[in-house]
């Protein structure tokens, strides 16, 4: 996979998904930006034999992407491996895994209704908000004293699956996948 | 650097080549970038919480902290007029990037085909969506761009 490639694979990625958020089906509801980005390079990725054109992003949309422990349930029925952060650092995650983290001032903002934000790592303790409109500095970010942030858990995909739906494989799934992944992030 | 106030400066963007593209699609993704990173979705350790609403009631500094809101003395710049003037110096680099008469056409357009039911204006639409002012993030994310672009095209 070349550079121009992979760059191609990306922009389509990127414009799609911010389209979801800019024409929404329910504008009160959570960014599903990062989701549909994910799914979108999974599609462009693997384009057969994949279930991820069949994943429904209005529910998503609706009922709030970050509520951790139903999302933590989504990701185990994808095959989708999740984790705690032992450490306030992103030192052990590779590019394309997905972020949790909590923000907890414990006087101003108690009635914030998303205190739980996904993120997309992008590498060098960058961030890609949810909604794939702005980075974060992890290093820096988290030494912010007005929101507390606070690392919760990350996901990443296991490439090492049975999980199919109506015929379709959950992709990438297998050592073959797991190569054309990987080649994809190590670009990015 | 705690976040990037400029998509283009984050390492991915140059890492892909990002500046090698440049079409409707990239015009699009810029503008929307612009708008996320300055205003409500960007926070950093000198954010000030601007609005008295999100101020929890049972905290006992509650009060001093809204009269600091309400009367923030005489060198005071309300975040919004930083927000917009961020977003219009962008509008202006992407002007110039992607030619003035082009970037002009592309957000007049958008604004004019953004979904608007029976109203005027799309930021008349949205805010018939939300008529108690109750703050949603993405709602407020969509009003930002339009709003932007509605003030840049009267400039």
């Amino acid at each position: 996979m070349t550079k121009d490639e992979c760059r191609a694979i990306f922009k389509t990625a990127w414009y799609k998904a911010i389209q979801k958020d800019i024409y929404p089906r329910h504008i009160m509801g959570s960014y599903i930006g990062r989701a549909y980005f994910m799914s979108e390079i999974c599609m462009l990725l693997f384009p057969e034999n994949n279930i991820a054109d069949q994943l429904n992003f209005d529910a998503y949309e609706k009922t709030s992407g970050t509520q951790s422990r139903s999302t933590q349930n989504d990701f185990k029925s994808l095959g989708i491996l999740t984790a705690p952060f032992e450490e306030q650092e992103l030192s052990s995650l590779t590019k394309g895994n997905v972020v949790f983290l909590i923000i907890e001032n414990p006087t101003l903002l108690k009635k914030l209704a998303g205190k739980i934000t996904s993120y997309l790592y992008m590498g060098e303790n960058c961030l890609f908000n949810a909604n794939m409109g702005c980075i974060i500095n992890w290093s820096e970010w988290k030494e912010n004293t007005e929101w507390i942030p606070r690392l919760l858990f990350y996901a990443q995909i296991s490439c090492n699956n049975s999980i199919s739906l109506d015929g379709k494989q959950f992709r990438p799934n297998g050592d073959a996948d797991k190569l054309i992944w990987e080649e994809f992030w190590s670009k990015v | 650097m705690s976040d990037y106030p400029n998509i283009t400066d984050a390492p991915f963007w140059s890492n892909l080549d990002f500046d090698s593209e440049i079409d409707d699609e990239m015009l699009l993704i810029e503008i929307y970038c612009s708008v996320i990173a300055s205003t409500k979705n960007r926070f950093t350790r000198d954010t000030i919480v601007g609005m008295a609403d999100y101020i929890d009631d049972e905290w006992e500094g509650a009060e001093d902290y809204k009269n600091q809101l309400l009367e923030p003395g005489p060198n005071f710049v309300h975040p919004s007029i930083v927000q917009r003037n961020k977003v219009f110096e962008d509008f202006d680099s992407l002007s110039v990037k992607y030619g003035e008469e082009h970037f002009t056409n592309f957000i007049q357009t958008f604004y004019d085909t953004y979904p608007k039911a029976e109203y005027s204006t799309p930021i008349e639409y949205l805010d018939s969506l939300n008529a108690n002012n109750v703050f949603h993030i993405k709602w407020a994310s969509i009003y930002d761009m339009l709003f932007f672009i509605q003030e840049y095209l009267k400039k």
